[in-house]
């Protein structure tokens, strides 16, 4: 089902793209900025395919809200600002995590193909994020074969996590001053353990499910003033 | 598929989670001819845990490391062992410290070596090599014994 959606979500997005490459000059744009102007205008954008995945694939135990905001920069810089929201709760083996927090992301993306003044390109990015939150981790077992021990709560508990991402995406004018594009992202946990040996949140926001790598999509709709 | 799949989350614990104290035996001796030989492997030895009423290692052969498990729930823990009837109680001071490992694997106890003697009928001396006990397989005290 995941997969499907994904596929879906992809196909629509190259397609519009494609499309918007070809009819670049239709496009319908809200304000004009001069071909040699630093500034050329400033977006935001609101995630929907984080909520419609999660809702899909942990039904509705995990929410995970985010909008961007970024500036068109000397035609084809795009210096860009994330910022988010997630509520999550899961099961294991090892106890109940249940925990909320805030994230930022904060990084450039590059228009890899054109340098036009044209909305619709193709681009790559970086990002540095960061998240903080709030969790718990109950009934956790503790671990011994030969001295058998019971359970152990966490509760309480506060941790900043930060890591890298690499971003590829697309964004296109569709009617007006509204877009709508993709990214996939790539992402690289900085802080993967916790040297005094407390609780680890079980799910980061922004992040996603705690591994050292991650991957992301979003699907965004947005509009440029 | 591999995007969905590099954002699921494991359920089930696949780490190795036993944490013991590793223990090696070693002895000098000269042999016939009058050279050094280095002993790591023996027979014939058999382990109790003070506190515990079974033998965690019993009478057994070619061994040539000790696995054993330091208490959760106190600083000292106590070893009975015997080497063909000569049997020296080994003592451990170790401060217990709890391990989150992770949602799947739940906690560890993970412990610090703090001192380690014994009583010498067959011991020679007690050298702590690695005070972090952190899973079964590294090497945290080394045993000379008398030969």
């Amino acid at each position: 089902m995941n997969r499907y959606l994904l596929v879906i979500l992809s196909l629509l997005s190259f397609a519009l793209c494609a499309s918007a490459s070809e009819h670049s000059t239709d496009s319908v744009q809200t304000r004009q900025y001069s071909d040699t102007a630093i500034y050329q205008g400033m977006s935001i954008k609101l995630d929907i395919a984080m909520p419609i995945l999660e809702l899909v694939r942990s039904a509705g135990k995990v929410q995970d809200y985010e909008m961007a905001i970024n500036m068109r920069l000397a035609k084809r810089f795009y210096p860009t600002l994330e910022l988010g929201y997630a509520i999550a709760d899961a099961t294991a083996d090892g106890g109940h995590y249940k925990g909320h927090g805030g994230f930022a992301r904060v990084g450039m993306d590059l228009s890899a193909l054109q340098k036009g003044v044209s909305e619709n390109c193709l681009m790559i990015g970086l990002r540095f994020a960061g998240a903080y939150q709030g969790f718990q981790v109950t009934d956790v077992p503790i671990y011994g074969d030969y001295w058998p021990m019971g359970k152990v709560d966490y509760f309480d508990q506060r941790r900043f996590d930060c890591w890298g991402e690499i971003v590829a995406g697309c964004q296109v004018q569709v009617w007006k001053g509204f877009q709508m594009g993709w990214y996939i992202r790539m992402k690289i946990l900085f802080t993967r353990t916790d040297k005094q040996g407390d609780a680890l949140p079980a799910y980061l926001p922004g992040f996603g499910y705690r591994n050292d790598t991650n991957w992301g999509i979003n699907y965004f709709l947005g509009y440029k003033f | 598929m591999a995007i969905v799949g590099a954002c699921t989350r494991d359920t089930v614990c696949r780490k190795d989670m036993e944490v013991a104290m590793g223990v090696s035996l070693q002895a000098d001796s000269l042999n016939q001819k009058g050279h050094s030989v280095k002993y790591t492997a023996w027979d014939s030895i058999t382990v109790e845990v003070i506190g515990k009423s079974d033998s965690i290692i019993d009478n057994r052969k070619s061994l040539k490391k000790l696995t054993l498990p330091l208490r959760p729930d106190t600083t000292i823990s106590a070893f009975i062992m015997t080497f063909h009837e000569q049997t020296d109680t080994l003592f451990v001071e170790h401060t217990p410290r709890q391990y989150f490992v992770s949602l799947a694997c739940g906690c560890a106890i993970y412990h610090t070596i703090t001192a380690a003697w014994s009583t010498d009928y067959r011991v020679d001396s007690v050298q702590i090599v690695n005070a972090n006990v952190e899973n079964a397989v590294q090497e945290n005290l080394r045993i000379h014994l008398h030969e």
